[in-house]
């Protein structure tokens, strides 16, 4: 996350994704979670925690697959040009989802995002107060669901004319999440997290208008990922800011 | 004493700004425009400053999550904070309805007035949120 964060704060002209997964299984905290909460969630006690700079529930990173896309607003203006230059930016929600959702067919899941997938005076339903704690177990219009199942949620952090969009796709059921399960539970497929990112990645690139290429970090993006790592993520402090 | 909106001075980062004459130091009260609060749609949380930081203006002061988006708030003043309104945060209901009284978050004394300068009145910062949709 402290490459994310270091890709956001550089002056990279061009979209940048990345998917990536957990040496060990972790819990994020949502940008404005209490560090307290993670007790009502007994499974994943044990599990190291850190703090995401993304908001939203928890999640707990085991069977999954982790994504980050940073955009520069005006390298992608046509397909941006309604965004505001304020909050959630819908367009690219949709896009990473709609090719999430393509990308899943070819694993035998048939995904849908929550909008999509219930009754229009539903829709307005009054959001769950206190929200769960965790964001498998909360909706919002542009997650993906299977059989009323979250399996992809999003979340965006805006700087000045960039976007950073983190995401989380259950491949299957973690032990320490076991109420949650992954599209590894639905499809006639075994997903593996090289396969799903590849075919994302092909279907993202063609709703974005972009030709990805392998790249490395610049050195200042590693010295600045190392800084954000310390300065942040890897900060006690950070992690326990509320 | 209700503020008026025609009268205030507004960032294009959407902040708006009421400088006042307090004892002989000017006093910036700080907020975000009913504007911005659409847009923001359904503030969920604010992370406030703290009293005493010194600012610049274009700096990050705060974060709000909205749905969807954690997004940055920047200080239109350069200066030092020396008040916060500390009941907003957990009442961010109220700033909808009443973005420019009840929805002040923090006041700023001016170090340097030269930051004004490139602040927009009522008439350019509607011109600049009509060209925005």
């Amino acid at each position: 996350m402290a490459i994310d964060q270091a890709i956001l704060e550089s002056e990279y002209p061009g979209p940048t994704l990345r998917f990536y997964g957990w040496s060990a299984p972790t819990l994020s905290l949502g940008y404005f979670q209490k560090l307290g909460d993670r007790s009502l969630h007994a499974e994943s006690r044990e599990l190291t925690v850190v703090r995401r700079s993304t908001g939203g529930g928890a999640i707990v990173h085991d069977r999954e697959l982790t994504y980050s896309l940073v955009v520069p607003l005006q390298s992608q203006a046509k397909l941006f040009q309604s965004a505001s230059n304020l909050g959630a930016v819908p367009e690219l929600y949709e896009a990473v989802h709609q090719s999430v959702i393509d990308a899943l067919v070819e694993f035998g899941v048939h995904a849908t995002l929550h909008k999509d997938s219930l009754a229009i005076e539903n829709q307005n339903a009054p959001i769950e107060t206190p929200e769960p704690f965790l964001c498998f177990q909360r909706r919002s219009e542009w997650d993906l669901t299977v059989s009323g199942y979250k399996v992809l949620g999003s979340a965006q952090r805006r700087v000045r004319g960039k976007i950073l969009q983190h995401g989380s796709l259950l491949l299957g059921a973690s032990n320490f999440a076991p109420q949650l399960p992954g599209v590894g539970n639905f499809g006639r497929v075994q997903p593996t997290p090289a396969k799903v990112a590849a075919s994302i990645l092909n279907k993202l690139e063609a709703r974005l208008g972009v030709h990805w290429s392998a790249e490395t970090l610049s050195n200042k993006e590693q010295e600045l990922s190392t800084a954000v790592q310390k300065s942040r993520f890897a900060d006690p402090d950070w992690t326990a800011r509320r | 004493m209700s503020r008026d909106e025609k009268n205030l001075l507004y960032a294009e980062s959407h902040e708006w700004a009421d400088v006042a004459d307090v004892d002989g130091a000017k006093i910036a009260t700080i907020g975000i425009s009913a504007f911005a609060i659409e847009q923001l749609n359904d503030l969920v949380y604010m992370d406030m400053p703290q009293i005493g930081r010194m600012l610049t203006a274009g700096e990050e002061f705060g974060e709000v999550e909205s749905v969807k988006a954690v997004s940055p708030l920047y200080s239109p003043v350069s200066g030092e904070i020396v008040e916060v309104h500390s009941e907003l945060a957990d009442s961010l209901d109220q700033l909808k309805d009443n973005p420019y009284d009840f929805g002040w978050i923090m006041k700023v004394k001016l170090s340097d007035e030269s930051s004004l300068g490139s602040l927009l009145d009522y008439a350019a910062y509607k011109q600049q949120c009509s060209e925005a949709g």
